[in-house]
């Protein structure tokens, strides 16, 4: 016994394992000047290295995918990395859109050097406020009004011309005309009276038929000068037109042949003002309508005349500025493609080149587009017109309606803009390898993973580094030094957060929020210093403000409600850890663990999983169960157990294998009838061979029992075994390390089931000796022998059936 | 600055067509815009329609496409109709605008007994469009005393 006692003893945590200290730090973060040199990102030179080589790297997909959980401050990384390649990259070119005179539902796109956009629409306004006054100017002139004036004169005497003669015509032919509503009438005179049929009759025949003839003639004469009263007409026009334009073209000529030596060096601009100058002449009437409109409420703005010169300068970037880095936190499609605006006017929606707007690609044309992926892909549509748009390298600003072929109406349709822009996507782990799983088209485009590392190794170069980047985030928030013990004290806390003793985590935001949070408490106490004590203060009310189902489950355990056991012995019977995790916060809480045994068919039934409460890894850890008893115990029969465990009071679902070894325990203490300590606590997991595995949660689920077992008494006796494996993960709370090293709660780590069951029934396991036998008394040899009783009475059931059926 | 009129008795509006009727209201609710005069519309009918329409051969060439149709006595006392009834209502609406009591007679060339009195003092003005010249009764008119303003 003694030898139990001694090998139990020699598996306790030693004191130095339960919280690894931090190493003395002469930083004090605030304070020390050089300390809080450009730390950022050490840790991360993986991802780093990752992002400069997809943002340095100008091929065809390499955009930038960067993994990285929430809070990692990824943005804050890629902003800072795309700034140094911004620089080298410069200023893109501008864009504007411009109408398009043959086809002004197509508006043409128009590119510009960096900062000429701007002064290019503003040229083109002040040219449309000179046109406005110019053009009309010089249709107002004398000259144009005597030249119009002689123009109509002309054309008056033509047509007149063309009635007189037919009246004088008609007149010595003793015909007239008369006009209808609708027309003219022919009709014979005779002292200036229309002639009737009963006068006519009396006529001689040679005069009737003189008359008919004349009339006869006469007609076609009038339908000639009918047919050709439009065609003079149209000749009017024609010649008013023309010199319209012969005066607009004076006017506008002077006025442009600034601009087109200004811009002569931009081909595309010298197209555009020859395009300008040859509509302004065609359109050239239109500059001097002055008659109202047929009705008063249509009449508008004669601005609108001339709002098809206007330029519409979509993206704009200064000349000297670096390429733009562009977040775009709401990447709906309209934010990020761009869209058509219209106006309503008399109850319709109007649009035109000038209701063109740019969304983030072309905003970020020439640079970088940094975007989450998670807000991407919760945006109808925007995912695949991310995708169109690389793959085009243009952007069509379009409604997704009219991408998808669901408008029939005639809409604006913007010339593509030609698109080169870096790519950066930001999101979580999972996302990114279900689109490398599930869009084929996503590798070919996204071909740098940037993989963001959630912590670093806690070694003694980066603690010392941990503590630079601690002071460049206190000064960067503007908070209070911290002294070297507080730096110290978050340094622990970080590798709490990494759930490693020997890790530091790299969870930017949860750090900010220690930080500000111990700020805080120290200017509660009007300190100009953050102690450690203010880094405690925050993690303890932190805690208290997110414990409250915590307390509510710790109440029910020591008022009996869910019933754990902290004192005693039972047969089948094991305190097992969990823990529940609410997202910012989590904790771990003792669950009873119950086992029955009788003769059967070699199964192990995991009630949990019977009725759908187990998760699969739960169920895969309870089958490991019968693998393990068969392989260790009476390896020579039929296992012929029935075995049923449970996780009591347990009514939401069970997921992990942390219970395995307690549930192992339980069923090994039902057979042996061997009775379990019940203030101990167990968790981890085992293989099939007895081995003990890491969990996860270790600190919890010490602290979860912890707190049970003070609730109850400490009284020394209280215990917690967890794996060998996860010793280095421990970062125990304070008072948890304290109650050790006062000798009143105890962990113990163990490699093995031998140890635990040593440990949680105080009797030697027991190992198989050259005999192949274990040793008699031992915890092994009781369930080696039950599970051979087993064996013999299922034979014996099985023959005794046998024979019954044979009998019968 | 505006002259004095002369007292006015009766004025007289000559129609033929509603082409000119605007002009010709204007004119004379400027007449009697200070005077307490008599106004009467006379609308003269044109026989000359129907006598051409008679004639058998006699068809009306199309202003809009200078084609030609049939110009009928049917067509040509259509025409009449409509005419009278657009030159009556249109006159009745000008009338209600100008807050003013018209007299709206029809007349044929040769009622020339009728013309006389209405036009038989120095007083009285007859207001008729310029084309009113070319018609036969116009050369009556022009023998009377009356004042006489084209528009």
């Amino acid at each position: 016994m003694s030898g139990t006692s001694d090998r139990i003893r020699a598996l306790a945590v030693p004191l130095s394992e339960l919280h690894k200290a931090c190493q003395p730090l002469s930083i004090e973060a605030g304070r020390d000047e050089e300390a809080a040199a450009r730390t950022a990102y050490f840790g991360q030179q993986r991802a780093i290295d990752a992002i400069r080589f997809g943002i340095q790297l100008d091929s065809e997909g390499y955009n930038v995918f960067v993994l990285g959980p929430l809070g990692s401050h990824r943005h804050g990384l890629v902003e800072k990395l795309a700034q140094e390649r911004a620089q080298d990259k410069g200023a893109p070119d501008d864009w504007c859109y411009i109408n398009n005179f043959s086809d002004p539902e197509r508006p043409r796109v128009l590119r510009l050097p960096a900062g000429r956009g701007g002064e290019f629409r503003d040229n083109m306004q002040a040219l449309i406020a000179e046109i406005r006054l110019a053009i009309p100017a010089a249709f107002e002139n004398d000259d144009y009004s005597n030249q119009l004036k002689a123009l109509e004169e002309e054309t008056q005497e033509e047509l007149d011309d063309l009635w007189r003669s037919l009246h004088e015509q008609a007149a010595k032919e003793n015909i007239t005309v008369l006009q209808t509503p609708t027309g003219y009438v022919l009709a014979p005179v005779r002292d200036d009276k229309v002639i009737d049929d009963s006068e006519f009759e009396k006529l001689p025949e040679e005069k009737r038929e003189a008359i008919k003839k004349s009339i006869q003639r006469l007609s076609k004469e009038l339908q000639l000068r009918i047919e050709s009263i439009p065609k003079i007409r149209k000749r009017y026009r024609e010649r008013v037109r023309a010199l319209d334009r012969e005066v607009a073209a004076h006017a506008v000529s002077v006025l442009l042949n600034d601009l087109k030596k200004k811009y002569d060096h931009l081909p595309g601009v010298l197209s555009y003002l020859d395009e300008v100058q040859k509509d302004i002449i065609e359109n050239a009437q239109q500059f001097r309508q002055t008659e109202a409109p047929v009705l008063p409420f249509l009449s508008h703005d004669s601005s609108a005349i001339f709002a098809s010169y206007e330029v519409n300068l979509i993206v704009s970037n200064e000349p000297d500025a670096a390429a733009p880095i562009i977040y775009e936190p709401n990447p709906s499609y309209p934010n990020l493609v761009g869209k058509v605006e219209h106006r309503a006017e008399m109850g319709a929606l109007l649009t035109d080149f000038r209701l063109v707007r740019s969304g983030a690609l072309l905003q970020a044309n020439g640079g970088f587009l940094i975007l989450d992926i998670h807000r991407v892909l919760g945006r109808p549509f925007v995912w695949e017109a991310l995708k169109q748009a690389l793959f085009t390298k243009q952007v069509r600003i379009e409604s997704p309606a009219e991408t998808l072929g669901f408008v029939t109406t005639t809409m604006l349709k913007p010339e593509p803009v030609p698109l080169d822009v870096k790519i950066i996507l930001i999101g979580e782990r999972w996302l990114y390898y279900l689109l490398s799983a599930y869009d084929r088209e996503f590798s070919n485009l996204f071909k740098v993973a940037a993989d963001l590392d959630d912590d670093i190794e806690r070694s003694t170069d980066n603690v010392t580094a941990y503590a630079r980047l601690i002071a460049e985030r206190v000064q960067q928030r503007d908070l209070l030094p911290f002294a070297a013990a507080a730096v110290e004290r978050v340094i622990e806390q970080r590798a709490r957060h990494a759930e490693d003793g020997e890790r530091l985590s790299m969870h930017m935001r949860s750090l900010d929020d220690l930080l500000i949070q111990a700020n805080y408490w120290a200017k509660q106490r009007r300190s100009d210093m953050v102690a450690v004590e203010d880094v405690a203060e925050a993690i303890r009310q932190r805690k208290y403000r997110q414990n409250r189902l915590q307390n509510k489950v710790v109440d029910a355990i020591k008022r009996d409600t869910l019933l754990i056991d902290t004192s005693g012995e039972c047969v089948g019977q094991v305190n097992g850890l969990s823990v529940i995790d609410l997202g910012e916060y989590r904790f771990g809480h003792p669950a009873r663990i119950t086992a029955t045994t009788r003769v059967g068919k070699g199964d192990v039934v995991d009630i949990e999983r019977e009725v759908k409460l187990g998760g699969a890894i739960h169920s895969k850890g309870v089958m490991i169960l019968s693998a393990a008893l068969s392989a260790r115990y009476a390896p020579d029969v039929p296992l012929s157990l029935h075995g049923t465990i449970v996780f009591e009071q347990s009514y939401g679902g069970v997921e992990g294998d942390s219970a395995s070894i307690g549930e192992l325990c339980a069923l090994l203490s039902s057979l042996s009838n061997v009775p379990i300590r019940q203030n101990l606590a167990v968790t981890g997991s085992v293989n099939q061979l007895g081995r003990m595995q890491a969990i996860g949660g270790v600190n919890e689920k010490v602290e979860g029992f912890y707190q049970v077992c003070r609730e109850r008494g400490l009284d020394g006796s209280h215990a917690v075994i967890i794996p060998h494996d996860n010793v280095k993960h421990l970062m125990l709370a304070d008072e948890v390390v304290e109650a050790v090293r006062n000798e009143q709660f105890n962990i113990y780590a163990a490699r093995h089931i031998d140890e635990v069951i040593e440990i949680l029934t105080g009797q030697e396991a027991g190992k198989r000796g050259k005999d192949r036998q274990f040793p008699p008394g031992t915890i092994n040899r009781l369930v080696e022998d039950k599970l051979i009783q087993y064996a013999i009475k299922r034979q014996r059931f099985s023959e005794g059936t046998s024979n019954d059926k044979q009998a019968s | 600055m505006t002259s004095k009129r002369a007292d006015v008795r009766r004025i007289m509006l000559a129609l033929s067509d509603a082409s000119s009727l605007p002009d010709l209201w204007r004119a004379a609710t400027e007449h009697l815009a200070d005077q307490e005069a008599e106004l009467v519309t006379v609308f003269f009918n044109d026989d000359r329609w129907r006598r051409a329409a008679s004639l058998p051969f006699t068809r009306e060439i199309l202003r809009i496409s200078g084609g030609s149709t049939e110009f009928t006595r049917t067509r040509a006392e259509k025409l009449d109709r409509e005419i009278i009834a657009a030159v009556q209502r249109r006159s009745q609406q000008f009338a209600t605008e100008a807050k003013v009591r018209f007299v709206f007679e029809i007349l044929s060339e040769q009622e020339i007994i009728k013309i006389h009195e209405l036009l038989s003092s120095e007083s009285d003005i007859l207001i008729a469009p310029i084309s009113f010249q070319g018609r036969p009764i116009y050369n009556e008119i022009a023998r009377l005393k009356c004042q006489i303003r084209f528009v």
